[in-house]
């Protein structure tokens, strides 16, 4: 016998087996609410996944066209010159941290807020790459914090997707089948002592027969 | 009423708390959480649930003005696992009208609306703080006669 089909340590009484019954269907409804859980999970870990991957190609692309436009620009200007402009740039951004639910797993939810500050340089001091690289740098802040709460969420979804799988085998392929054995065993245990009665009445009344048949 | 039964009704009041733990206690308005500094709303288990300024911006954009002290937000999407695997629910009319909005269908004055899993996802891809999933668990509840009749 397999370790699944194994059956509970019970009392063989009739209560038992009610008893037995209901925890069945309890048990059965337990998996299909985890079961649920677990698809809405899956599911979640998907999208977030698949987000996660466009945000990191977004990135990328962003970031090659930056370090274009700083080659471009460093043709242009000095280094000291780049190095003085960029050292007096107010931070423009302001990352909030909060956290977001999603089926009970609390996840980070990173938000840019653009500060309004001005700029410390005028378009004269500057050049068309080094303008091109301020603005799409402003864009990247905001992916890279989208992709930092991506790939976090994708982590917490990932262990809370391995708790739940682990709780449904368990019902699933312990637990139900153990109680289903147990409730067959203790029926088919009734049946054969209710056979056994007949019999024994059966026996009971031919001897019983025979003996008004002898008197 | 035996007291397994009972017992059992608990047991499915819990079942219900447990697995909606993460629904607010209450919803707020898509005005008050425009107000907020930080806008949130506070779950069953404790937490706080905070929602993007992003997405707030856009649902404001999808409805007059008049009409955002009516929208509660979360909008909360009801798997239904008696409507079929990834089929969801969503109440209310003015939740069913974004919902509509966000997805591309032509709403129809509807009070509450069926929108299947490649729906659910493209949903919640777009609002993903200010929708919120919740189990409907009507197949769990079953009544105490039908569980009598099943044992």
């Amino acid at each position: 016998m397999s370790s699944s089909t194994k059956i509970l340590r019970v009392r063989y009484t009739k209560i038992e087996l009610i008893r037995l019954k209901r925890r069945l269907v309890v048990a059965r409804k337990i998996h299909k609410i985890l079961r649920e859980r677990l698809t809405i999970l899956i599911s979640e870990l998907y999208s977030m996944l698949k987000e996660a991957t466009e945000c990191r190609r977004r990135i990328h692309k962003t970031l090659t066209e930056i370090y274009t436009s700083l080659i471009k620009a460093y043709t242009v200007m000095s280094d000291n010159e780049i190095d003085i402009l960029t050292q007096g740039i107010p931070p423009y951004h302001k990352l909030y941290i909060a956290t977001k639910n999603i089926m009970g797993v609390i996840t980070p939810l990173l938000e840019v807020r653009r500060e309004k500050t001005r700029a410390t340089y005028t378009l004269a001091e500057t050049c068309t790459p080094l303008q091109d690289i301020a603005r799409r740098m402003s864009d990247l802040i905001e992916d890279i914090a989208t992709l930092a709460e991506l790939e976090k969420s994708i982590q917490l979804l990932s262990y809370e997707v391995i708790r739940t799988k682990r709780r449904v085998n368990a019902l699933e392929h312990i637990l139900i089948p153990r109680i289903e054995a147990t409730i067959r065993f203790l029926t088919m245990m009734f049946e054969e002592r209710e056979r056994e009665e007949k019999a024994r009445l059966k026996h009971v009344k031919t001897v019983l027969t025979r003996r008004r048949a002898g008197e | 009423m035996s007291k397994d039964l009972e017992l059992e009704e608990l047991l499915k009041a819990e079942l219900l708390r447990y697995a909606n733990r993460h629904i607010p206690y209450t919803r707020k308005s898509l005005n008050k959480l425009l107000s907020e500094d930080f806008p949130h709303v506070i779950c069953r288990d404790g937490t706080k649930h905070y929602f993007h300024r992003r997405e707030l911006e856009y649902l404001a954009s999808l409805l007059p003005k008049s009409l955002w002290g009516r929208l509660k937000l979360p909008i909360v999407i009801v798997l239904s696992p008696e409507l079929g695997e990834g089929a969801a629910v969503i109440n209310g009319g003015l939740e069913c009208y974004i919902v509509c909005r966000v997805l591309g269908i032509k709403y129809e004055g509807q009070e509450n609306m069926i929108i299947y899993r490649p729906q659910v996802v493209e949903l919640r891809r777009k609002l993903r703080t200010t929708t919120q999933y919740a189990l409907s668990l009507k197949s769990l509840i079953e009544s105490n006669e039908k569980l009598e009749a099943r044992l």
